[in-house]
């Protein structure tokens, strides 16, 4: 009965209020909305704020794809530019001749294939083909090999492993092993310590010790720089994503130390405009992950025009390969 | 790295991990979070020297959505493989983790571009326009995903909500 009664009020309030009652629901469903939208707002902030696993990337590996993205969008516009070029140039002789175009395609675009290269001494060359090679005629662009093409490779592409939860080694054995060993390989008066850095979650794992010096020689000066971290998973697992992540038409070049340190190293990348660099790697058994860096610039970002298309490197590929296997005597 | 890079780096070291973490409120998986930012800072290197620093962050939070629902777009979702990094989390209370499972579970039932709109609109704290050109799409689109976004969520976050008592299994030993 009381259910009834109300429901005849509410009828008989409906008719001589509609507006004002119209008003009111819609007041009550803005604040409806504002309030979902609150609970929304509080939700999402709580699931993107809250407990996370360590970050799992770093910079070295991000600035490596992004490199290789950059001579991507470049050896497209080039081939695109190159496309053009021929297709005009076939026209005007058709038009001029009205013949069968003469020239030869001046792009190709291969199935991948092996590669092989000598392996320095100690080292053996990983077997590991590219999924794709590109070669480009550099008409008009700087031909560092001589060889009449310019290229690079995709390889498999193998899943990051995260970073280990060990704590980082203390910096002043890292800085003492880099340096050391570096005298070893060059004139001791030649390498200057620039910065050493030290950054990440030590508590959730993913610290890393960063150590950068110069190497000057006959006035030219070069950058080594060498990253600590723990690693998880496998050395072998850690090794083939770096492998993974490389553009140079070479494989890498591995050697297995008695201890059972893994050493990886790089093939030279060479661009055609820009500095060379090369990398390498050494995962211990202690679980620490060495990345070792060696550049034909300074990182000041402000080379001479000479300097990016002279391809000088402070290390040779051997003495790259000997640094950081004394680097990772560390542990 | 050069000079180039070195900026490129400091700027990594201060927006990754925010950027992964938005990336996880889009897919709500943390493995899947960290390669859609991977790919976002890789796609942010290669234009590094053509975005002014004052839209850094705007450039990123576009490539970062775009990268998402080309993914969706491709199909990722259905068919990835369990994640290779464990999602694990770290434990701080049941009541808060069921709470987040319950929003994920009702996330994952909104639509990728309405599950974008609301990341970038109620996350991101963006304004129609902003989220609008996020995502290259109409102010209209915006509005218009916002609402049945919020429906969906609302409705999807209702229904995954645990019941009080109804799943430790402690609670009946006598």
């Amino acid at each position: 009965m009381s259910e009834d009664h109300d429901h005849v009020d509410a009828d008989r309030i409906d008719v001589g209020r509609p507006e004002a009652d119209q008003a009111q629901a819609d007041q009550a469903e803005v604040d409806q909305a504002e309030a979902d939208q609150a609970d929304i707002r509080a939700a999402l902030h709580s699931l993107a704020d809250g407990p996370a696993p360590p970050v799992t990337t770093d910079v070295a590996t991000l600035v490596s794809r992004g490199r290789r993205r950059v001579l991507l969008q470049r050896t497209t516009a080039a081939v695109g530019v190159m496309a053009v070029v021929s297709v005009v140039a076939v026209g005007a002789n058709l038009l001029a001749h009205g013949g069968a175009p003469s020239a030869a395609p001046i792009t190709t675009l291969r199935q991948p294939t092996s590669v092989s290269a000598p392996a320095d001494p100690g080292w053996t060359v990983l077997s590991l083909a590219p999924t794709t090679r590109h070669e480009y005629d550099p008409s008009g662009l700087p031909d560092p090999d001589g060889t009449g093409t310019l290229t690079f490779c995709v390889y498999p592409q193998v899943p990051a492993q995260a970073p280990g939860t060990a704590a980082v080694p203390d910096e002043k054995p890292v800085v003492a092993s880099l340096t050391s060993a570096l005298a070893d390989i060059v004139p001791a008066d030649s390498v200057r310590l620039v910065t050493v850095s030290w950054s990440g979650d030590q508590p959730a794992g993913g610290a890393v010790v960063q150590v950068v010096a110069h190497v000057t020689e006959k006035g030219r000066t070069g950058q080594v720089s060498l990253q600590v971290q723990a690693y998880s998973g496998s050395a072998l697992a850690n090794a083939d994503f770096v492998a993974g992540a490389n553009t140079v038409c070479a494989p890498p070049q591995r050697r297995i130390l008695p201890g059972g340190t893994l050493l990886q190293l790089g093939p030279v990348y060479r661009p055609a405009v820009g500095l060379c660099d090369e990398q390498a790697w050494a995962y211990t058994r202690a679980g620490y992950g060495y990345t070792l860096t060696v550049e034909g610039g300074d990182g000041s970002g402000n080379p001479a025009p000479s300097d990016l298309t002279d391809h000088w490197m402070p290390l040779t590929p051997t003495q790259v390969g000997a640094l950081v296997q004394q680097v990772a005597a560390v542990g | 790295m050069g000079g180039r890079s070195d900026e490129f780096g400091e700027y990594f070291a201060a927006r990754f991990d925010p950027a992964r973490r938005i990336a996880y409120a889009l897919c709500g998986n943390w493995a899947e979070a960290e390669e859609i930012s991977q790919t976002a800072f890789v796609k942010l290197y290669s234009a590094w020297h053509r975005v002014r620093s004052e839209t850094t962050d705007a450039y990123l939070r576009t490539i970062l959505t775009r990268t998402f629902l080309d993914g969706r777009r491709r199909g990722r979702g259905r068919t990835r493989p369990v994640a290779d990094v464990p999602d694990s989390e770290v434990p701080d209370g049941s009541a808060r983790v069921d709470e987040r499972e319950a929003l994920l579970t009702a996330l994952r039932a909104v639509p990728p571009r309405q599950r974008a709109v609301l990341v970038l609109r109620y996350l991101q704290d963006l304004s129609v326009e902003q989220t609008a050109a996020a995502m290259g799409c109409t102010v209209g689109t915006v509005k218009s995903q916002t609402a049945r976004g919020l429906d969906t969520l609302r409705g999807a976050y209702t229904n995954s909500l645990p019941l009080p008592g109804a799943n430790p299994i402690e609670h009946q030993v006598s």
